[in-house]
């Protein structure tokens, strides 16, 4: 029972990673042109999110080691290498993402490494307990996102203009020549990383509970994206909503409540810095059992010190603007949009084993039955 | 324990964001805040004018006086760098909340001055844009006599008339501009003989493709709020000693075979009936004089732009005539003008 999380935690941690940088509401994340994608990327959630609830249901050992018994010991560790070639390229993109959002908004002299050694400290820190602290740390800061963001929403009303979401769904028709190319943005971003969740199986306490966990994370994921999206919408508009970095920002310093409170802005760089924060811990808590399975440790402690140093190197050489960033998604993005696959396809294929596995067991039973 | 930890981290990850705000740390007397931006072309050039406050320190008197500071450069963002070097403090935005752009610069294009805005994270998105009657925004700014800021009197005025304190904001005005719908923004002129409101609003200026196009006068204004739904107290002059305040309750527009229906609802409240006039008598003066100005007004409205101006309008008027105005001349549909007034003994606001 040490070591794991309880229902409350785990669907905490996954409705604070699945929120991650998408808590600014950055329509840039989702499609660069049209607003269909973004209803592509939560179908591919829920697709992800399925198979990930059938392959938790059907085993309890976790996932390298159901790959070590279904498949062989090799294919686990080839699997491990390729996450942590798949997180390394990812937690910069994040901690760059949240850097330049402090960077732009709060600290305009401050040099970036700065705030970089500060926040890949606390995770180093936070994660030497393992992933509990990040459960518990989750259930915390879960309850400080919603309240920012009720009230964000509920004191915008005044500024909603229902002619904006008239102009968002008249432009929800697909035909541009770049459908491929937005369609695999869509596949990866911003939620294909929910594959890393496939490793956190052996860690929840009750696994009775599994579709609870996985029903109400997805719909509570999608209410609180929908809401930040809507309000934005709301609020800002079509045109500017893709145009701007950071929409939920923008949008609450529009906010003022009667004539004495305004430019509270700055409470969404709370919401943006705890959401990447617990995102960020669940990739290195992920880079960490990674590590374990590809070198046999059974314990990591100051090993990993050396990977904080590779992520805060790889995070300082990434371009200090936000087209730039995603141009260097674009780069990367095949790799990502491949191993997403890779890992889907393995899960299912272990899942399907399992499955003739116990439809034989049955005929055997009936045999000996009869 | 773990409670605590847990507790520990989230004060740590709170100071985190102050600890290392030391190169970034500036005390407020260190910074010269700007009110309110004027810009200007002049000679293929651009001209910035900021309003910010002279501050005298004499001993235990502090005066506070406004100033316009002025910078120049080939660009507009060589021109904001001029200004901020122009000021020995650190130049703070953050408090800017209107920008006034002068008429040469207006035809030749407000996009410069948007992309200033997207540029400058200090200038929030929604300050106020408004335009010059004629003349320079510097021109403008300078007529100033008074002691106060010549932004607060054109910030209330804007924010105090319904159709421009949502239409003139800058994130307003992105959107309509990439919609393609034609942009409205005041024009501001200083006229000194009203009583003490030195600057109000006298014109109209309609913008196509981010460029000034034409200008409405200030009294086609008032029938033009009527038909798109802004609601605002408004004064009838009728007779010689019948002056009538009416108040929009609510227009519709709508179409249906060939024909543009408008129904508009009025509380109306006698002022002064010296003539002593019955009150059905009244009612029916104020809906002919206003059927005929609603009716002058769309007939004199240009072609090009009377279709789509009546997309700017507020939810209720939008949604009924989008997608429905086919023709492509205003005047090619028949016109039907339903006025309703009802004479009330007190008036809201």
């Amino acid at each position: 029972m040490k070591n794991t999380l309880t229902t409350k935690e785990i669907i905490c941690t996954i409705i604070l990673f699945l929120l991650g940088i998408n808590i600014v509401g950055d329509y840039k994340l989702f499609s660069n042109i049209n607003p269909s994608f973004l209803l592509i990327s939560l179908i591919i959630l829920f697709v992800f999110m399925f198979i990930e609830y059938i392959f938790l249901k059907k085993f309890d050992d976790g996932f390298y080691n159901t790959i070590k018994n279904k498949i062989n010991k090799p294919f686990s560790k080839i699997v491990g290498v390729l996450f942590i070639v798949f997180i390394t390229l990812l937690i910069p993109f994040y901690l760059k993402y949240l850097l330049l959002f402090i960077k732009t908004n709060f600290l305009l002299k401050t040099y970036i490494w700065i705030p970089c050694v500060v926040l890949l400290a606390l995770l180093y820190f936070n994660l030497k307990n393992g992933i509990v602290s990040i459960g518990k740390l989750a259930t915390f800061l879960f309850i400080s996102n919603i309240v920012i963001i009720f009230i964000s929403s509920v004191f915008a009303y005044k500024l909603f203009e229902l002619n904006n979401m008239f102009t968002f769904f008249q432009n929800m028709n697909i035909n541009n020549s770049n459908l491929i190319k937005n369609i695999s943005s869509a596949f990866i971003f911003p939620f294909g990383d929910i594959v890393l969740l496939l490793l956190f199986s052996d860690k929840i306490r009750d696994k009775r509970k599994a579709k609870k966990i996985f029903v109400l994370s997805f719909v509570i994921t999608i209410i609180l994206i929908g809401i930040i999206i809507t309000k934005n919408l709301l609020i800002l508009g079509y045109p500017l909503i893709k145009l701007i970095n950071y929409p939920s920002y923008t949008a609450t310093g529009l906010i003022s409540i009667g004539n004495f409170l305004a430019r509270f802005e700055a409470i969404i760089g709370f919401n943006l810095f705890t959401a990447i924060f617990i995102k960020l811990g669940i990739y290195f808590y992920c880079a960490e059992s990674s590590f374990k399975e590809i070198y046999n440790f059974k314990y990591i402690r100051y090993e990993i010190i050396l990977y904080y140093i590779l992520i805060l190197v790889l995070t300082l050489l990434l371009p200090n603007s936000i087209m730039k960033l995603m141009l260097y998604f674009n780069y990367v993005k095949y790799y990502l949009i491949v191993f997403t696959i890779f890992i889907i396809a393995t899960a299912i294929y272990c899942i399907f084993k399992e499955k003739n596995k116990y439809r034989q067991n049955k005929k055997k039973n009936m045999w000996y039955e009869y | 324990m773990r409670i605590k930890k847990i507790l520990v981290i989230i004060c740590l990850m709170f100071f985190s964001t102050t600890l290392y705000g030391c190169y970034d740390y500036s005390e407020i007397e260190n910074e010269s805040f700007v009110y309110s931006l004027g810009i200007d072309k002049v000679n293929d050039s651009y001209q910035i004018s900021a309003e910010t406050l002279n501050m005298n320190d004499f001993g235990t008197d502090i005066s506070a006086k406004p100033k316009i500071v002025l910078s120049k450069g080939d660009t507009l963002f060589k021109a904001m760098d001029n200004l901020n070097n122009s000021f020995y403090e650190n130049l703070n935005l953050s408090h800017c909340e209107l920008i006034i752009i002068g008429e040469d610069m207006s035809k030749s294009g407000i996009n410069d001055v948007l992309n200033l805005v997207f540029e400058k994270n200090k200038l929030r998105f929604n300050t106020l844009l408004s335009t010059t009657v004629s003349g320079s925004a510097n021109e403008l700014m300078n007529k100033n006599k008074s002691d106060s800021l010549s932004s607060n009197e054109i910030l209330t005025t804007l924010k105090d008339n319904d159709v421009f304190n949502k239409n003139c904001r800058i994130y307003n005005v992105i959107n309509t501009i990439k919609n393609n719908k034609p942009l409205i923004l005041p024009a501001i002129n200083y006229n000194e003989q009203e009583n003490n409101k030195n600057f109000n609003i006298e014109k109209i200026s309609v913008f196509k493709d981010g460029m000034l196009d034409f200008m409405i006068n200030k009294e086609d204004m008032t029938i033009y709020s009527f038909l798109t739904n802004h609601k605002g107290i408004y004064q009838l002059h009728l007779n010689n000693g019948l002056n009538v305040k009416t108040q929009l309750k609510k227009t519709s527009l709508n179409i249906k075979n060939d024909t543009l229906i408008i129904n508009m609802d009025f509380k109306g409240y006698l002022e002064d009936n010296q003539v002593k006039e019955e009150n059905n008598k009244i009612q029916s003066k104020i809906e002919e004089q206003i059927q005929g100005i609603t009716k002058e007004f769309l007939n004199n409205l240009d072609n090009k732009y009377a279709y789509s101006l009546l997309e700017n309008c507020d939810n209720n008027v939008y949604f009924n005539i989008q997608n429905k105005l086919t023709k492509k001349k205003l005047q090619d549909y028949k016109q039907k003008i339903n006025v309703k007034v009802t004479l009330e003994d007190n008036m809201e606001g």
